[in-house]
Parts: C-alpha cells; structure tokens; sequence
C-alpha cells in the first residue's frame, strides 16, 4: 500500500524537478541581460570602443552620444556577426545570447 | 527517496554540462606558435611546420566576414611583393561549407594556399582567436611575432617595409602593424 502512494510522490517531485530545471535553462534566453553584455564588452569591445563608449579611435561611434544606436537590435546583431569596415567580425566567437547581452549593454552607455 | 536523488543528480550534471566551456587564452607573441595540421581546401593535408625556414603569414577569415573579404586581395599582393622562400602568406578559412570558400577565391582570383577549418577548432580552440579577421606573423623558427586583429592594408608602404625588415633581419617594427 505504501509503495502505491509513494510512487504518485515521487513521479509528482520528478515532474517539478523537470519543470524547475526547464525554467533555469530557458531563463537566460528570455530577455538580453546587460550585466553580462558588460562583461563581453569589456572583453571585446573597450579597446576600441572605450569603457565608457566614448571611441578610442577616429571614426568609431560614440555611443555616449547614441550614436551608431538607432538602428535595430537585428540590425545590430548583423554588424557584430559579420563586422564592416574597421569593425571585426564575431560570428562563431560569440553567441547570438551573448550578441545581444552586448547591445543592451551599449544601449545603456548613452547618457 | 533514492531515485529521486539520482534523477536530482543527473539533472545537476546535466545541468553543468550545458554550461559553454571558456575559450583559451589567445596565442602570447613571442612563444612558439602550435604544430597545426591544416587540411586545404583541395583536401590535402599540410603541417605549418612544413613552412619553417620561411616567413609565415597566416589570415583567418570568412566569406561572411566583412573586412576578411576586403584584405585579401592585399594579402594576396602581399604574396607576390617577397620571394616563395622568404615569406608565404596563407589563409585559413572558418566557413561552414569549404566549397563556397573555393567559389569566392576562384571569383576573386586569390591564388595563395587556403586551408579549412570549418568547425573553427583551429582557430577556436587551437589559437584562442576572438575576432575575425585575425592575421599571424610566424618566424622561420616558429615563432608567434604578432598577432593583428581586424582588417589591414596589406600593401601599404608601413606593413611592406615592416616586413621586409624583418625577413632581413629587424623585426621590431612589426609591433607597430
């Protein structure tokens, strides 16, 4: 009888366990999370494009001033990907996730 | 209990294992650059050790890259500028399918020696590169001297004059690239 009532328990606290671990998995890609695009950033980006955003070389967009950030997030995510110009490409280095963890970062640099 | 402790176990390491292992480090200049195994485009086989002796400047790129596809006919110049035996430019190639690599060389009439890597372990896990294009200098002892980031004008006067020092014997402006 024992066995008979457990088994419904344990299938129960598997299914939530499942549905937990689902949850943490799918979390991350809901939304562009810009602390971490900070983090990539600095990593990828300062260099060139100054901590603050503010281009360490001619011909780069400050994004202190918003520019270079009216276009769209797809359109963003193009650039990066692919690069143009002076700016190299990432495509295959960095995730489209941590793509666009790093727009949302530079769309937070424009004071 | 117990298997609900197992399955709890599975799932964490489940869990961690979906977690992306971070990238190497990239390549230090100055320590001996890695014995690659590079496999052409034409799928034959060749060690980057096999250039020793000679200048070796190795260009990671893209069709899908931007400024990859725009230096190569500089490097492709470059080529040409110094002799077979004191310097050889090679490109290695990251597409997914070689094939559209051949096309776009065939098109733009590149002629200097492509290799695949289409899985991008090279240069992933093998060189640690973080952009593309991503172009190395190689001693003909081997060794890394620069590793240049981003698009160059590859025949310009300053990168030619850099270079041909160094093939000469002076490769101190070669950090200035």
């Amino acid at each position: 009888m024992n066995k008979i009532m457990i088994r419904p328990r344990v299938s129960a606290a598997m299914m939530w366990t499942l549905l937990l671990c689902c949850c943490l998995v799918a979390l991350p890609v809901s939304a562009a999370n810009p602390q971490q695009g900070s983090k990539f950033y600095t990593k990828n980006c300062q260099n060139c494009h100054g901590a603050t955003g503010v281009a360490q070389m001619p011909g780069l967009p400050d994004f202190s001033r918003g520019q270079g950030l009216l276009s769209s997030d797809n359109d963003l995510m193009q650039f990066i990907r692919n690069g143009r110009g002076m700016m190299p490409a990432f495509r295959g280095l960095l995730s489209d996730r941590d793509i666009l963890d790093v727009i949302a970062y530079l769309r937070t640099l424009r004071r | 209990m117990s298997s609900l402790r197992c399955l709890l176990i599975v799932l964490v390491l489940l869990l961690s294992a979906c977690e992306q292992s971070p990238p190497p480090d990239a390549l230090s200049e100055g320590q001996l650059f890695p014995a690659l195994r590079l496999t052409g485009l034409d799928r034959s086989n060749v060690d980057i050790d096999d250039f020793r002796g000679r200048w070796v400047v190795l260009n990671v790129w893209a069709t899908w890259c931007g400024p990859c596809r725009e230096e190569l006919a500089g490097l492709q110049q470059l080529g040409q500028v110094f002799a077979d035996d004191e310097l050889v430019v090679l490109g290695l190639n990251v597409d997914d399918d070689p094939h559209i690599a051949r096309e776009f060389l065939r098109d733009q009439a590149i002629s200097f020696a492509n290799y695949s890597d289409p899985e991008m372990f090279i240069a992933r896990q093998l060189l640690g590169i973080r952009v593309f294009p991503d172009t190395f200098v190689i001693a003909p002892d081997g060794t890394l001297l620069r590793s240049i980031t981003g698009e160059r004008d590859w025949i310009s006067s300053a990168v030619v004059n850099a270079l041909r020092k160094a093939v000469d014997g002076q490769s101190g402006d070669l950090q200035s690239l």
